[in-house]
């Protein structure tokens, strides 16, 4: 995923195309961000609008406009955090094991997405196949290392093929 | 590829459908779209444009060494026009796209490293040894590679190195499309692919070695690639001109390695009994430009001084001209004072910049120069680009039970620009070597009673042996924490 650094830039200064622009580009992830470790849609809609705002607010403050995106990826991530902190939704806050929950199927958001794959599979496959994310990106934002994440991406693949068909693309392990 | 697009079509409805809106943003507002540039560079600033067509020839020089496959079956001796060639003498929009994908994710990662030096690195060598290691690998690494560049499928990406390397020229013969009587522009795009002889190769290896023969023009050697081969090698295969050749040090012989040789040249028209006035400026020595060196100090330089009329470029902390040698662009980035050249690159590359309202009759003074660049390791760039690289390559190749990663990525090249025009020649050499793969999972969950030991792990005093000398054993029956993630409660 990438914005423009001339919108980057625009959107620092304060310009408001640009705010809309970057809005517009980044509204779905940052959402999916926070409501992959905030479940209660009410409070990942709260989490959200603080978000903006506080990214708003702070703007100016940004000093790698080519870092735009990764900024209000953690920011949004880091939100998300303290407010299930908050709640004491989680009890390790520092790698994120626990938004991902150690049980397989525990966020009914992601489990909507595709309902046969772990929470932790569709959060890398909307990483890597919507945001063309790598995985070492989808490693900071999941708290997983970048192994598992290739591991979880190319098990989601397969279950794939196996469920809806088609083919995998992904490596198979050499036995 | 299904799998993918209905996953696709899947996370898409539904972050559509849930994603709310925030109060205050009007989402009405039109998208931009950016439409794709064609572009080449080979230097900071430096554009390619089409340098010249060569016939597609392909040599099979497969040293007659066979071993675990019988090699002697595509064993070609002579140069060999590949059969079933269907080109048609220009670059696809899709190739140029896939090119250009290919640049703006590595060159950017090369050039935030190198720090305060002259340097330049070629594109088209990359993307070519990239390429033909990717060919050797398995269906999925390949998969992985064309979605990076944004290609539908491998051949895509092959299509996209034929058409190149037969429109920036190939072979070992200079082809000049644009000057005959002269020749003083034009290009040669040579391949290679080394094997040792002691890799076991997978069943099927022979099809693929006869691909890059006839998929990527490369002579094919059953034999490590050595410093001294490579040498010899770029040597054999320069054209006639090409003297000043780059060096390139490889410390171990790999088991494979794919090289890539690019050279280009492109003098000033001087034809019709002409003159070449850089020259006699050269030789009368009477101007200079005052240059100021990335250290502060100054020197007086020989230069080049063109005028012609164009728009100025503007981004955050430069300027820019466009403009041409003979038959080559040359574009120029000029950082603003206080600001360095790396700075800007990654905004050049992405073509952040603005052109003025109107045109100047620009007047542009340029140094020569003569950059130099050794053994430029891009392997850990590769690895960053993309994942893919970190894992295991050459699966159609090499038996899997030699499995290949990825091992080095060089490469060397010699750039002048005088008052003779541009010449340029770059080698790059993309190894592999047997690699060790992750070690195989296995979960140990401690979750029932069992035994621990708590020790002193230490060096004895032979200085050989160690021991773990046992301070506490016991065993656990029931961890006396509460349940993980319910309310936490002082365990003491």
């Amino acid at each position: 995923m990438r914005i423009p650094l001339s919108i980057a830039r625009a959107f620092i200064a304060g310009d408001e195309k640009a705010t809309t622009e970057v809005y517009l580009d980044c509204r779905k992830l940052l959402y999916f961000i926070i409501r992959s470790i905030v479940t209660n849609p009410e409070d990942a809609a709260d989490v959200y609008q603080d978000v903006f705002v506080s990214v708003l607010k702070n703007r100016s403050a940004i000093t790698s406009p080519s870092h735009l995106v990764s900024y209000l990826a953690r920011t949004a991530e880091n939100m998300a955090l303290n407010f299930a902190k908050r709640q004491g939704a989680l009890v390790d806050y520092s790698d994120l094991m626990d938004a991902y929950g150690t049980e397989e199927h525990q966020n009914a958001y992601l489990q909507e997405f595709i309902p046969f794959l772990s929470d932790l599979e569709n959060a890398v496959l909307v990483y890597k196949l919507e945001y063309g994310f790598t995985f070492r990106e989808i490693a900071v934002l999941t708290g997983v290392s970048r192994q598992t994440a290739d591991v979880a991406y190319k098990a989601a693949i397969r279950k794939i093929r196996k469920n809806l068909g088609g083919s995998t693309h992904v490596r198979k392990k050499e036995s | 590829m299904f799998a993918k697009k209905k996953a696709k079509q899947i996370i898409e409805e539904k972050l559509d459908l849930e994603t709310p809106e925030v109060p205050g943003f009007d989402v009405t507002a039109s998208r931009k779209v950016r439409s794709p540039k064609w572009w080449v560079y080979a230097v900071s600033g430096l554009a390619l444009v089409g340098v010249s067509i060569g016939a597609g020839f392909g040599i099979f020089n497969l040293l007659n060494n066979p071993r675990s496959v019988d090699l002697n079956a595509t064993q070609m001796t002579h140069p060999v026009k590949p059969a079933n060639r269907t080109y048609s003498g220009v670059v696809s929009a899709k190739s140029a796209e896939i090119y250009e994908a290919f640049a703006q994710k590595l060159v950017p990662l090369i050039f935030a490293g190198v720090g305060d030096q002259s340097m330049a690195f070629s594109v088209f060598d990359a993307f070519v040894a990239v390429s033909m290691t990717v060919y050797c690998s398995s269906d999925e690494v390949q998969s992985s590679y064309s979605t990076l560049l944004g290609a539908s499928s491998m051949s895509e990406v092959t299509k996209a190195v034929q058409e190149l390397t037969l429109t920036l020229g190939t072979n070992v013969s200079y082809v000049d499309p644009y000057d005959h009587k002269t020749k003083t522009s034009g290009g040669a795009s040579v391949n290679s692919f080394w094997l040792k002889d002691t890799v076991p190769l997978a069943e099927g290896a022979e099809d693929v070695l006869s691909g890059l023969q006839n998929d990527y023009y490369a002579s094919v050697y059953h034999t490590a690639a050595s410093t001294d081969g490579l040498k010899g090698w770029l040597s054999d295969n320069a054209p006639a001109g090409f003297d000043d050749l780059p060096k390139l040090q490889l410390d171990d012989p790999p088991d494979t390695a794919s090289v890539s040789a690019f050279f280009v040249r492109d003098n000033f028209d001087v034809t019709g009994g002409n003159s070449n006035p850089y020259q006699t400026e050269y030789e009368s020595k009477q101007h200079y430009l005052d240059y100021t060196l990335g250290d502060g100090t100054h020197k007086q330089v020989d230069y080049i001084e063109s005028s012609y009329p164009g728009p100025v470029y503007t981004g955050t902390s430069f300027t820019g001209v466009h403009g041409h040698i003979n038959k080559l662009g040359l574009d120029y980035y000029l950082p603003d004072a206080g600001t360095k050249p790396q700075d800007i690159m990654a905004d050049v590359i992405a073509e952040n910049y603005e052109p003025s309202a109107s045109n100047y009759r620009l007047c542009v003074s340029a140094p020569y120069f003569l950059i130099r660049t050794e053994n430029l390791n891009f392997t850990e760039n590769l690895k960053t680009m993309d994942s893919l690289f970190e894992g295991i390559l050459m699966q159609k190749l090499v038996d899997p039970s030699a499995a290949q990663v990825l091992s080095e990525a060089l490469q060397s090249s010699v750039l002048k620009y005088d008052f003779t025009g541009f010449y340029a020649v770059s080698i790059t050499v993309v190894a592999t070597d047997t690699g060790v793969e992750a070690d195989p999972k296995y979960d140990f969950k401690l979750d029932r009673p069992h035994i621990f030991n708590v020790n002193y792990p230490l060096t004895l005093s032979d200085g050989i042996t160690h021991a773990r000398l046992p301070l506490f054993y016991g065993q656990v029956y029931d961890p006396a924490y509460p349940q993980y993630g319910g309310p936490r409660s002082d365990p003491s």
